[in-house]
């Protein structure tokens, strides 16, 4: 029995040395991508925030940053938020009609945007809503507006909204409409027949249940605002306050500062960090 | 409220639904839907309870025609059997759900779900900082009854709202729901696959096949006087014996604890000279050979075997295996032809 035992105990050692060894060879490729493609240039950004451009380090980039483009900050985070409280608002009460009277096409057509790139959705809003577009010239064909002063919706704040909230709905309504079909058809009829009408059902019943989704799904479009790019750069008022990423593309491009640019992606990483933090937060406490 | 279905149908493509279902449910009452998967049982409660339209047919709540109303407007509230309390609540929230949509007063809402909950017996100092996973599952149901009773519904429906409960609790809640549907007066409809859970809850069994009601009646009449072969054989422990009368194939139905067995006189190889069923003393009979028993509980159960055809017999004595004259009892002995209701027989056969 003694030597039974001594020869499972190498037998179980030589075991978990293998287990260990095959678990990070699966783990390796994922944890690989993320320090190569992440953190290593996550890391350059953050070092190359505090150096100027002999090398030295300094706060410089900061406070440069912060009194130029401190407006632009709050504005792109204004942009998000309102962009997002309306993507997550239009997301939930659709996927709860659909949820309630599955109708495969409208779903269809709010499933576009996740297929049509950025660049395009910013060039068609650019189209539609511009001050001769394609929605003013339809309105004009009416006769009762002057077709001159109408507004061009397009070079507004309004439309940067409008294309943020256009593309990033599709895949917001994927997966809010994924939590709310996954909710047992006797909460809902519970709910009726206790006198709750639909949009009873989806504020009372269905949002509730899926709100760690929605959070997931409202975390996801926010850094995807943040980072966006060529929206802003096709929207909105060219005068007035930019996004932040039309800032960063400044300073890389036309001013060539690297700490500036730098400086400014770390701004907007901490931005989308402060989102996830509290999502985390919100998930421990539930 | 009287409840009145007249002619009500609904199909699903090919599957199951329920056809021309004409069906009354007194005030007050409790009336039990029972019948097989797939009968059309469940089909008809959600009908009743707005949940889906129906193809034909009307449904009147009283003097109100409900038949295109919607859900929410019909009075009728359903305990499910996976209780459907909302998680996302607490128990205070669940019960108070319905009379905030319909606008009451705070004060009249605390009162309202404190009554209830204490008629359904659950302790309501910690229900609004509970929630109802941390229940048992006994107790979730009865919150889920309180849910339904708060809003004085109309009409109570109840879809097997015990399957889901161990053998001793749901014992138990069978009793509490009647007393509780009795206390409320409220007319309940419920839907269950358990005959017994029908017959000793209801005061009304409707026993369903194939989206129509074979049978209605008290709990007593359906059991004791079955009007169609799937009435007969659906309650109780019933077996189908298959018998030859004047060249016509007959159906006995025969329930197992009816039956006596006493030792035979005459020897099994004389069996196939005997009729299978014979009539005397208010009694059929039949020769039976009777295997091993088999002890479940209170009884012994024993197969028993007739010209080739099995069925069970439930004796409180231990019998050896051997042959058997087998009795039963004239007015516990349903005979049918091709399935519809044939009379009781009183000569030999």
């Amino acid at each position: 029995m003694p030597n039974l035992s001594a020869a499972s105990k190498g037998n179980n050692t030589s075991h978990s040395i293998f287990r260990w060894l095959a678990g990070v060879i699966m783990i390796a490729p994922a944890t690989l991508i993320v320090i190569g493609l992440f953190l290593y240039p996550f890391m350059g950004s953050l070092v190359g925030s505090f150096r100027n451009e002999s090398k030295e380090w300094t706060l410089d980039n900061y406070f440069y940053v912060l009194e130029t483009y401190h407006m632009d900050l709050l504005f792109t985070i204004a942009i998000c938020l309102i962009s997002l409280v309306l993507v997550l608002a239009l997301a939930s009460l659709l996927a709860g009609w659909l949820r309630l009277k599955a109708d495969p096409f409208v779903e269809f057509l709010f499933k576009i945007p996740l297929f049509v790139p950025f660049v395009v959705v910013g060039h068609a809003m650019r189209v539609f809503l511009a001050p001769h577009g394609t929605m003013n010239s339809l309105l004009a064909s009416t006769g009762l507006f002057n077709p001159d002063s109408m507004p061009g919706v397009a070079f507004s704040t309004l439309g940067l909204i409008a294309a943020l909230v256009w593309k990033n709905i599709g895949l917001t309504l994927l997966l809010v409409m994924g939590a709310f079909r996954g909710i047992n058809s006797s909460y809902l009829e519970a709910a009726r027949n206790s006198g709750a009408g639909s949009f009873r059902l989806i504020k009372d019943m269905m949002i509730p249940m899926s709100w760690g989704t929605i959070s997931v799904a409202g975390i996801l479009t926010f850094t995807s605002m943040i980072g966006n790019f060529s929206i802003p750069a096709m929207l909105g008022d060219g005068g007035g306050s930019q996004m932040l990423m039309i800032d960063l593309y400044y300073e890389l491009i036309y001013r060539q500062d690297a700490g500036a640019a730098n400086a400014l992606g770390v701004i907007s990483y901490i931005a989308s960090m402060g989102a996830a933090i509290y999502y985390v937060k919100k998930v421990a406490k539930s | 409220m009287d409840i009145r279905l007249d002619q009500v149908s609904k199909q699903y493509g090919n599957s199951s639904g329920i056809e021309n279902i004409t069906l009354s449910l007194p005030q007050g009452g409790f009336t039990a839907i029972v019948g097989p998967s797939g009968c059309g049982k469940t089909t008809l409660l959600r009908a009743l309870a707005g949940f889906h339209d129906i193809d034909s047919g009307t449904m009147r709540f009283g003097d109100r025609d409900v038949t295109k109303a919607p859900s929410r407007d019909r009075g009728a509230t359903m305990v499910f059997q996976n209780y459907a309390l909302w998680p996302h609540m607490s128990v205070f929230d669940n019960v108070a759900y319905g009379l905030k949509l319909r606008k009451m007063s705070r004060a009249i809402i605390e009162q309202k779900v404190h009554d209830v909950l204490t008629r359904v017996e659950i302790p309501t100092h910690d229900i609004k900082s509970r929630k109802p996973q941390h229940y048992s599952g006994g107790q979730q149901q009865r919150i889920a009854l309180a849910r339904a009773l708060v809003i004085e519904p109309n009409l109570l429906l109840m879809d097997e709202p015990l399957s889901n409960l161990d053998a001793k609790v749901r014992s138990r809640l069978r009793v509490e729901i009647r007393a509780i549907q009795q206390s409320f007066g409220i007319t309940a409809l419920y839907v269950t696959h358990d005959q017994e859970e029908a017959l000793s809850m209801a005061d009304y069994v409707v026993i369903m096949k194939d989206g129509r009601i074979e049978q209605v009646g008290k709990p007593q009449e359906v059991y004791y006087q079955p009007q169609t072969l799937f009435a007969a054989q659906f309650l109780g422990e019933s077996h189908t014996l298959k018998v030859m009368k004047d060249g016509k194939p007959m159906q006995l139905v025969l329930r197992s604890e009816n039956i006596r067995l006493q030792p035979d006189q005459i020897p099994a190889q004389l069996y196939s000279e005997y009729p299978a069923v014979a009539f005397g003393d208010g009694c059929y009979s039949f020769h039976a050979e009777i295997g091993a028993p088999l002890f479940i509980g209170s009884t012994y159960r024993y197969m028993a075997t007739v010209q080739g055809q099995t069925f069970f017999v439930d004796a409180e004595q231990l019998y050896p295996p051997g042959t058997y004259l087998a009795t039963i009892p004239a007015e516990r002995a349903y005979w049918f032809e091709n399935g519809e209701k044939a009379d009781t027989f009183s000569q030999v056969i």
